[in-house]
């Protein structure tokens, strides 16, 4: 094994390499900071272009993309409250609330050691136990995958913190949105109010858009300005504490950091879930972990850097099937599979017989990522810092006007432009109520797999709700959501009781 | 001030206007292309679609002198971006990379707000080969062990299948045509089919792309038991067909391009010509190869007939299933 | 029975309506392919969300007449900040609408203009450094880089 590494590194370490992988990270971390523009679209655009190239140069580029588009999104979560990309939809919960204390550069260093280690640890699992790893996610059937999602929308509720009814019901109707459009299991049609727009279901990327970036546009807009301000969106804090992680935070956050990590590679692992999923899962983790579950929301440290590390792992734990099995789990893997194929690289069982002398270079390239993304985004971390510090009157028209352009070239269409400002609007007014919007955006992502997972569990069973409770991993994810939903009501009720005392 | 506004809406709207007239013009003696092209893709970026379609937009321009660019309208099970492409000016600037997935199940359902024949086939790039395979641990290791097991227990073998699609119709016909019936389990792609099939979940996988399952039957994991393309497929050369095996069943999932229907003939036959150079071009096949996709290219009347076929194959099954609305 | 949170008790109405709205509107709004048998219907979930959000929106109702809980965060409403959200989102539609008549580059520029103006920028240098700047960079990382085709109308 080690032997084999050593080769790979020799072949690996070039310079168009590795400029290659600092490109990747470089374009991925601006698209994903960049609300409307996402890792996807940038990976499929770049796809004939890296045709050219050797195979190597060529998926280190896209691997950077796609890590670097992964973090990416973090910056803008935390800076402005727009996720930039779907997986930092969790990141803004704390991660903005920070920002205004002053602590945005904090929030941003936490997210980058949270990227990076979860990408390591799941580097080092995918060269390790890739075959293993894949063998078990095999074994998540329907049931398991039903259990699973139930398991993580119950994590929603209970991350909602003090809103619990307020957030599950914006989950309930974040399942009633994705409900609308043809039913992808018989093929019928849902809420279609003969209007051929929503055949295709309400669009994710500008509902996000809208629900976060042009929310928060309407929030701004809201306020009195003073003619000839120069007010900045967050305060900048001088002091050094206010920027940088120290020691004792760091280390009061490595079992966060590792469990956000398994989170991570875990579920994405499992074709189907993704980055967005675990990046909730852990938040919820790492809520209920917490000596102090009510600083969530208000701009916890251990808030930020949960889904950061989860969405990161992610990206690692996504390969394992795609590498092993030459399944994709994701739009992004799914591209990468085609890339793969292009460059004469057969992903599944036989590729670590076939095609050795080109993936362990990969591995190698994918090690080098997490170095050099650690040292690009604090290098890009600095540049942000300056450019938040322009004043609101500049910055928020600049980003409605990215938010539409973003919206339309989605689908370049208008009725995606509308659909952001509907959810722009809805989002505006929930803020208002204070009724948590991102349980509303993941009842839209898990719905398709709860679903599907729930009616292929049944057919196989033929009606039967028993081998839900019957197949082990199943079984041990409903006893998960159950102990879940206890500990956090009788820690609440510890905490209460507590406060009582000492009032 | 107001004067010169005036003044220059007006030289605006008069220029537009003899721009559109040149452009009119231009068209009688086929002065085509003169701005980029649009291919609309109806699906989301990453698909096998999607990637045939950057290959033909990488070097289309090489015959075309103009940019050609890939534009991703996905949704509704690509209704939206067959609408978008139906309803375009058959101008030539906006085509479509498509499937049966396009143009026969929407409109075969009366889910599409348009007809199979409203648009004009320019040519085929290549076809998957659909292919059943089923898990090894199951009492079946070819397909008449497969028949037999299945004929003995009706409705027991459940099969992984996308709901609807090109794959599902053929199984359909070949199971009408075999005398089975099976359970099916819908999933979302076939990739989940293949993970299905893998983990033991389901019996049988139904893919359209014997990629999908290439590595997984050499090493053991999944069984390739039937294909129902015309010929064998090269990658799985000692698998028999369908119609060898006694069914006379054709089904493959082509991909090609068409443009609205309208265009004149001129551009039709000019659009064909280029579209046999892009496809013949040795660059764009070895991209083709490379990414897994059975490369049959088809000239615009051949693909025309490949489309009638599927169209009328399909439309037996989902008339005898009662599907038909 | 006294009325302690009355924006508890209107959201909780709220969610139970939208629930009774989604249960009206199944039998009419979901198309069930005849012969395609699974054991849940399409229905299925839309009616259990249904379901549950008119028994989420039931447990905000009882929630509102209960003294114990904590009342949230009082809403700041004013009729100038609600005139100012109304009116930026008329001017999206007419940014947007105005995408196929002037161009989307055109629009963005005049609407930064309009934008940055209500959120009180007054320095005519920096505002026309962004109208021009902004519009024309966004533009041509859409359409050169990423070959979005964008809406052009007859300005741009």
């Amino acid at each position: 094994m080690f032997e084999i590494l050593v080769d790979a590194m020799s072949v690996f370490f070039t310079l168009s390499n590795v400029l290659a992988v600092a490109l990747g990270l470089i374009i991925g971390i601006v698209i994903g900071a960049i609300p409307g523009l996402n890792v996807p679209m940038i990976v499929a655009l770049l796809l004939p272009i890296t045709f050219y190239m050797d195979p190597i140069t060529g998926l280190s580029l896209l691997l950077g993309v796609y890590k670097g588009g992964t973090y990416g999104g973090s910056i803008s979560a935390v800076l402005i409250n727009t996720p930039g990309a779907p997986a930092a939809a969790c990141t803004q919960l704390d991660g903005y609330p920070m920002a205004l204390k002053g602590q945005g550069g904090k929030a941003l260093q936490a997210s980058i050691y949270g990227s990076v280690i979860g990408e390591l640890i799941a580097d080092i699992l995918l060269i390790a136990l890739a075959t293993q790893i894949a063998r078990f996610a095999l074994k998540f059937g329907p049931n398991e995958k039903f259990s699973l999602v139930f398991f993580a929308l119950v994590t929603i509720g209970v991350a909602s913190g003090q809103n619990r009814l307020k957030g599950i019901a914006a989950g309930l109707i974040g399942l009633f949105i994705y409900s609308i459009g043809i039913e992808p299991i018989s093929a019928a049609s849902r809420f279609i109010f003969g209007n051929i727009n929503f055949y295709g279901g309400i669009p994710f990327l500008p509902m996000l858009i809208g629900l976060f970036g042009v929310s928060e546009f309407f929030v701004q807009i809201e306020k009195k300005a003073v003619a000839g301000s120069k007010e900045t969106v967050i305060p900048i804090s001088k002091n050094r504490e206010d920027n940088v992680i120290s020691m004792k935070e760091f280390k009061a956050n490595i079992w966060n950091i590792l469990r956000s990590s398994f989170i991570g590679i875990g579920i994405g692992a499992l074709p189907g879930s993704g980055s967005s999923i675990s990046a909730y899962v852990a938040y919820g983790a790492a809520r209920n972990a917490s000596k102090d579950p009510d600083s969530f929301g208000q701009g916890a440290l251990e808030g930020v850097i949960a889904p950061e590390t989860a969405n990161n792992a992610t990206v690692g734990g996504a390969l394992i099937p795609l590498l092993t099995l030459g399944i994709p789990g994701d739009a992004i893997t799914a591209i990468l599979l085609g890339v793969f194929l292009i460059h004469g690289i057969v992903p599944g069982p036989e590729l670590f017989t076939k095609s050795a002398d080109l993936v362990y270079p990969i591995f190698i390239s994918l090690m080098v990522g997490n170095v050099l993304h650690l040292v690009i985004a604090q290098l890009g971390l600095k540049l942000f810092m300056k450019m938040i510090q322009i004043s609101k009157a500049i910055l928020f028209p600049i980003i409605i006007v990215l938010c539409i352009f973003g919206a339309y070239s989605v689908g370049t269409s208008m009725f995606d432009v509308y659909v952001m400002l509907f959810f722009g609007i809805l989002g505006y007014i929930m803020k208002k109520l204070d009724i948590p919007t991102a349980p509303l955006l993941m009842g839209h992502i898990l719905g398709s797999l709860f679903e599907k997972s729930l009616v292929q569990s049944l057919i196989l069973s033929k009606g039967s709700i028993v081998p839900f409770f019957t197949r082990p991993i199943s079984l041990f994810f409903l006893l998960l959501t159950v102990f879940f939903i206890f500990w956090s009501g009788f820690s609440s009720y510890l905490r209460k009781k507590k406060n009582a005392r000492s009032r | 001030m107001k004067k010169i506004l005036v003044l220059f809406v007006v030289l605006f709207m008069t220029a537009g206007l003899f721009a559109q007239g040149a452009a009119e013009a231009q068209t009688k003696t086929l002065d085509y292309p003169t701005k980029t092209i649009e291919l609309i893709v109806p699906w989301g970026a990453g698909g096998r679609t999607d990637i045939n379609a950057r290959f033909f937009a990488a070097v289309a321009p090489k015959y075309l002198g103009q940019p050609m660019v890939v534009v991703n309208k996905a949704g509704g099970g690509s209704v939206i971006g067959g609408q978008y492409v139906a309803a375009a000016k058959p101008d030539g600037y906006t085509l479509i990379a498509m499937t049966p997935g396009t143009n026969v199940f929407p409109v075969l359902l009366g889910q599409a707000p348009y007809d199979t024949f409203d648009f004009i086939p320019l040519g085929q790039i290549g076809s998957g080969t659909m292919v059943i395979a089923s898990n090894p641990k199951r009492p079946y290791q070819n397909v008449q062990e497969l028949v037999a097991y299945a004929k003995a227990n009706p409705g027991k073998v459940t099969y992984a299948c996308v709901t609807l699609s090109g794959p599902q119709m053929g199984f359909l016909r070949w199971a009408e045509a075999a005398g089975i019936t099976f359970s099916h389990v819908p999933v979302g792609n076939d990739n989940e089919a293949v993970e299905a099939a893998l983990g033991g979940h389901v019996d049988i996988a139904m893919t359209s792309s014997i990629a999908t399952i290439l590595s997984h039957v050499n090493t053991g994991a999944l069984n390739a038991l039937l294909t129902f393309n015309e010929v064998r497929d090269p990658a799985l050369p000692d698998m028999p067909t369908a119609v060898e095996n006694g069914w006379n069943v054709i089904a493959s999932p082509f991909t090609g391009i068409a443009g609205p229907k309208g265009m004149s003939d001129e551009l039709v036959t000019f659009l064909r010509d280029v579209f046999m150079k892009v496809v013949e071009d040795p660059e764009f096949v070895d991209m083709v190869k490379k990414a897994g996709e059975s490369y049959i290219p088809k000239n615009g009347e051949d693909f025309h007939k490949v489309w009638v076929n599927d169209y009328e194959g399909n439309k037996g099954i989902i008339e005898r299933m009662g599907l038909l609305k | 029975m006294v009325l302690h949170n009355k924006q508890t008790l209107i959201e909780g109405l709220f969610f139970l309506l939208f629930g009774l709205v989604i249960l009206l509107l199944i039998p009419s709004q979901i198309m069930v392919t005849p012969s395609i048998h699974t054991t849940t219907t399409p229905a299925f979930i839309p009616t259990v969300v249904a379901v549950a959000l008119m028994i989420v929106g039931f447990l905000m109702v009882i929630k509102s007449f209960r003294a114990k809980h904590k009342t949230t965060k009082n809403i700041d409403f004013s009729l100038e900040s609600f005139l100012r959200v109304g009116g930026s989102i008329l001017l999206l539609v007419a940014y947007i609408e105005m995408f196929r008549i002037i161009g989307i580059v055109v629009a963005s520029a005049v609407f930064v203009a309009v934008f940055s103006y209500i959120f009180g920028l007054r320095s005519w240098v920096k505002m026309a450094v962004t109208v021009v700047v902004v519009p024309v960079v966004v533009w041509l990382v859409f359409e050169y880089v990423f070959k979005i085709p964008l809406p052009h109308g007859f300005l741009f």
